[in-house]
């Protein structure tokens, strides 16, 4: 077996430059594979863990998660009462209105989620693992009034120190009180206003975007949010049904980034079938002489199909290291961003690159091994 | 069937085994289509040839090599069979007629066919990795073989690095490696200058000596003057000369 790898080895290493140009290709397009999957991987990663200790049990809005996320404040803030006059039945602890609104400019980095909620109940009713760095929270006396705790990274693209001004709009502008400690995550993004004072803002006095509910027992939040549908013709999900319907998108979304992928694979793929189907043709006197010293055609398959599998792998390391290279120069850029990493390396994308290059050696080299293990004795001595 | 996993082969100065195979061809030929017609390449032979140096001589085109080729298992014989011992090559498939070869022929082609990637050991070493023997083992024993044919020294070189003679002598090395019965070569001498051809051929003869069927194609007749045994082949006819 050392001895088929070896051989395979000095098969490859005797065209240098042809074999080192067809491993780049591989690298490449295994790369670019693993940079496009990696988006994935990383967003999936920050939602898992901003949402799995945090956050509402339940969200309850107008509109369906299918149809996006609860943005548009078209919920009348009487669902409210209704929502808490089953605290008792429904194992309820409390209940917070939210008003979500963005805003966004030409230039992403000045795109900020104002996300407004009861200043008596604070940024910690649904964000408990929030703190404040700089400045105060929200206070009860806040309601309605002009003021804002900014994220981290919210306060660091928009310029806001303690006491700038923030324009809401024309008529509403508001004071920054508190910035908020780095969460390495969206919350980092977030603008906290009292909720009058986003409905104000908005225009949007009396509704709400969304209820946060949390419960007494987080394990009951899908027997409690089928209640809470039912008995009050809402929409009520999960923080598992976010992830679902999160996970669905990214799926799809996956899907669709591993089909661009393929593209650049397939050419990488057939880049190594040429590579190998050359050096068989090149090699047709050589592998005729082995075959007639005694080399089983099996060994000769085997002997291709080994470099074809080398060459593959060689390119999906260097695709990998590459990759990492890219994810690390994506994440640069998406922590200036959102102060987020969006790409991410994990074991199942390391895995899927490395299965996804021995299949394409697999594959591209099955036609040369067939050409080389049948070939006619006479005919490759060139004798005859 | 016969094992590809062979390890007992002796040391290369040992003589050949003494229950040597005979090699046995009867009713042997070959056609050719060619165009709208054929072309007999070998006339039927039956011939049992003896242990020593068999000569087959006869000028290009002749059908020397395309008997080559039937006696080595390469090519399917029209009508005929080939008989090594007991065994007929006919009746083997692909993967048993490389056993057979790896256990039963030596070969010595006309341009050494060495392994280009290989060095004059490893190329020396390659049947009997192929037949399964530990590194140790086939090391020692390429590394005897390449002393007997005075090439000790050379062992690390890639047959680029090798004169035609010298790549032509590791040749003759590997063909000894599995310590075979039939040695076949095809014009052994063809490319190389008179000496280096005689240093060639004294070897061959020596693994006649030690007992192994040689068939040597040439169509050289000085060098066939040399042999124990003769064939003469003319167009597709084979005669036995004596």
């Amino acid at each position: 077996m050392t001895d088929l790898w070896r051989l395979a080895w000095r098969g490859l290493t005797r065209r240098r430059v042809r074999t080192l140009l067809t491993a780049l290709g591989i690298t490449v397009a295994v790369a670019s594979m693993v940079i496009f999957l990696s988006l994935g991987e990383g967003i999936r990663k920050v939602f898992t863990q901003q949402l799995g200790g945090i956050g509402p049990d339940i969200q309850v809005s107008l509109t369906p998660l299918s149809q996006g996320l609860a943005m548009h404040p078209n919920m009348p803030a009487k669902a409210v009462q209704d929502i808490s006059a089953l605290s008792e039945e429904l194992g309820i602890q409390s209940v917070t209105p939210v008003i979500m609104a963005v805003r966004g400019g030409l230039d992403v980095t000045q795109s900020v989620v104002l996300y407004g909620l009861p200043a008596a109940q604070g940024i910690q009713a649904v964000f408990p693992g929030t703190t404040v760095i700089q400045g105060r929270a929200l206070q009860p006396a806040d309601e309605g009034q002009g003021v804002a705790v900014a994220g981290a990274k919210a306060a660091q693209n928009l310029h806001l120190k303690l006491g700038s001004t923030l324009n809401l709009n024309r008529r509403n502008r508001v004071k920054v009180e508190g910035i908020l400690a780095p969460e390495s995550g969206l919350v980092d993004n977030f603008i906290f206003l009292p909720l009058g004072t986003l409905q104000r803002s908005e225009a949007a006095e009396g509704r709400v975007s969304l209820v946060a509910v949390k419960l007494d027992d987080p394990r009951q939040a899908r027997a409690v949010a089928t209640a809470l549908a039912k008995k009050l013709d809402l929409e009520a999900a999960t923080q598992s049904d976010f992830l679902s319907f999160l996970d669905r998108a990214l799926k799809i979304s996956d899907a669709v980034r591993f089909g661009i992928s393929l593209i650049a694979l397939i050419v990488g793929g057939l880049a190594v079938a040429n590579t190998v189907m050359m050096g068989v043709y090149e090699r047709i006197r050589e592998f005729g002489t082995l075959r007639a010293i005694g080399a089983r055609p099996a060994f000769v398959r085997a002997l291709v199909l080994t470099e074809s599998l080398l060459l593959s792998l060689v390119g999906g390391v260097g695709g990998l290291l590459l990759g990492l290279l890219g994810i690390w120069v994506v994440n640069v850029y998406t922590q200036r961003l959102a102060g987020i990493d969006a790409a991410a390396l994990t074991p199942r994308l390391t895995l899927l690159a490395l299965g996804i290059s021995l299949l394409l050696g697999l594959l591209s080299g099955l036609l040369p091994a067939r050409a080389a293990s049948r070939l006619n004795i006479t005919d490759a001595l060139g004798r005859v | 069937m016969t094992s590809a996993t062979s390890s007992t082969a002796p040391a290369p100065t040992t003589p050949a085994p003494t229950t040597l195979p005979t090699l046995h061809v009867e009713n042997l030929s070959r056609i050719y289509p060619s165009g709208d017609g054929q072309v007999q390449a070998l006339a039927p032979l039956t011939h049992t040839f003896p242990p020593g140096l068999t000569a087959v001589v006869g000028p290009s085109g002749s059908g020397k090599s395309t008997l080559l080729n039937l006696l080595a298992g390469f090519d399917t014989p029209t009508t005929g069979t080939v008989q090594v011992g007991g065994t007929t090559l006919g009746g083997l498939t692909e993967t048993q007629r490389a056993d057979f070869r790896l256990k039963h022929y030596g070969f010595v082609f006309q341009n050494h066919n060495l392994v280009s990637i290989l060095t004059a050991i490893e190329n020396v070493e390659f049947p009997l990795t192929l037949a399964g023997l530990p590194i140790r083992e086939r090391t020692e024993r390429a590394r005897a073989l390449l002393a007997l044919v005075g090439l000790e020294k050379r062992a690390g070189h890639l047959p680029s690095q090798l004169s035609g003679g010298e790549a032509q002598r590791v040749a003759i090395a590997r063909a000894l490696a599995g310590n075979p019965a039939l040695l076949l070569c095809d014009e052994p001498t063809g490319n190389l200058d008179s000496k280096t051809g005689e240093m060639v051929l004294s070897q061959l003869q020596e693994a006649a000596r030690q007992g192994r069927t040689v068939v040597l194609i040439t169509h050289d007749r000085d060098i066939a003057a040399l042999a124990d045994h003769h064939l003469q082949v003319r167009d597709g006819v084979v005669g036995v000369v004596d």
